[in-house]
């Protein structure tokens, strides 16, 4: 589980364990016997027995054809068909050389397709454990009116790891289970930034919800980049 | 010709197109570029642990295998549900009448993890669904965009005359007590150590 520092509505911080819930498939594939099969990822050529490697080496289609039909460029004798595991990306250049040092730029682009803007690439670094826990933003969002405003694409839930920290999380799920609303929680120094949960990841405004039932308590952070909008 | 699916509740029929509502279409989207030193645009790959052989996108292959490590073709296997028996199709929303159904509720919605939203156009009976959803809020119904052997969980409901359907998967969420801690699992949104895309 991972960790996320967050402050309650009294500006009281403390590091909270968060997580959430992978769905499993009820359906699996296997032969008419019930024997189980098992996946694997193969390699089928090197990035230099692909199409455009072999095109520049060849210059044109025609020539490309006649080095197919003679040799076997495309294969890799000893390597096509083995397994692969694991790998790293990496960044290459036009003659498939690592490129060590490379200008990042993002081009942004308007609905229509339209090109806004270029800039240059920001790492976007990761904000939930940080000198600034996140917030409560103090704007409540009542569960029935937020429901059909945002799209809520991603949810974790909070829960405690002793004591002390129930009695934190059981309070926050209390307050806003009390007042049947979502909070809007922000990152950074002024608590008014979307939450970036690793490093370069995708940035997210971020509402708490908080359920109680009896003397447990379900804490939902929900996250959204889409505000619910007709297209048509 | 969009496809036209058949909303089914309490037996009176909503006739409808559904139109996906992609973010891009929404806010616009950005693309990634790196380049050189010289300004050439650089593309990624994938260096294998032997730390020579470079992969780029349709390099490899998921294949599946036997008990024996012998390939076997898809057609050749069946969908069965975990206790062994076959699995049924499901049919796709726009082949089969769909029923509408009041059991869940918003909270239902909340511990939805959405996979797609879509904006309904209406062809027929739009006053009926608003009254519906005046009432409800939210109706619940199975959805799958393709015939399948799973269906999504999804939500009908409105912003005034706009109509969305979304789907996902409703999540069972567990209550913490004090005498029981949660195991939660920890999904890293975004990896970095593989670009799985590419495969």
């Amino acid at each position: 589980m991972r960790k996320i520092k967050i402050s309650n509505s009294q500006n009281r911080d403390a590091d909270i364990v968060y997580g959430g819930i992978t769905h499993k498939s009820k359906i699996k594939f296997v032969y008419p016997d019930r024997t189980i099969t098992s996946n694997a990822k193969l390699l089928k050529s090197k990035m230099g027995q692909q199409y455009p490697a072999l095109f520049k080496l060849c210059g044109n289609d025609e020539a490309l054809v006649d080095m197919l039909t003679n040799e076997n460029p495309e294969i890799d004798f000893e390597l096509t068909g083995s397994f692969i595991k694991g790998g790293q990306r990496i960044l290459v250049d036009e003659n498939m050389n690592p490129v060590f040092e490379a200008i990042a730029n993002e081009i942004i682009y308007n609905p229509d397709g339209s090109q806004k803007e270029i800039k240059s690439l920001s790492a976007r670094e990761s904000n939930i454990v940080s000198d600034h826990p996140i917030r409560w933003t103090g704007k409540y969002l009542p569960v029935d009116q937020a429901y059909n405003k945002f799209i809520f694409a991603k949810k974790y839930q909070l829960t405690h790891s002793n004591g002390l920290t129930f009695d934190f999380l059981f309070e926050m799920a209390k307050e806003l289970s009390e007042k049947k609303s979502l909070m809007m929680l922000g990152a950074g120094a002024k608590g008014n930034e979307p939450l970036i949960f690793q490093d370069n990841g995708k940035p997210y405004r971020a509402f708490l919800e908080g359920r109680i039932k009896g003397d447990s308590y379900l804490l939902l952070l929900h996250l959204t980049n889409l505000e619910l909008k007709g297209i048509l | 010709m969009p496809k036209e699916a058949v909303l089914n509740f309490h037996g009176n029929f909503v006739k409808t197109n559904l139109i996906k509502v992609d973010r891009n279409k929404v806010y616009g989207w950005s693309e990634e570029i790196y380049t050189d030193k010289s300004g050439n645009v650089c593309t990624w790959a994938t260096l294998l642990n032997d730390g020579v052989s470079l992969i780029s996108s349709g390099g490899t292959a998921l294949k599946t295998f036997n008990n024996l490590g012998k390939e076997t073709s898809k057609s050749d296997l069946v969908a069965v549900y975990d206790n062994g028996e076959l699995a049924n199709l499901i049919s796709s929303v726009f082949d089969a009448e769909t029923t509408l159904s009041n059991e869940k509720t918003i909270e239902d919605l909340m511990n939805l993890e959405v996979k797609s939203v879509y904006q309904l156009a209406i062809l027929e009976n739009k006053d009926l669904l608003k009254t519906w959803l005046n009432q409800f809020n939210v109706l619940y119904l199975t959805f799958n965009y393709r015939t399948d052997y799973e269906s999504d969980d999804a939500f009908l409901l409105n912003q005034g005359e706009l109509f969305f359907i979304i789907t996902g998967v409703i999540k069972e969420f567990q209550y913490a007590s004090l005498q029981a801690t949660l195991e939660l699992e920890s999904d890293a949104e975004e990896s970095d150590e593989i670009d799985f895309n590419m495969f």
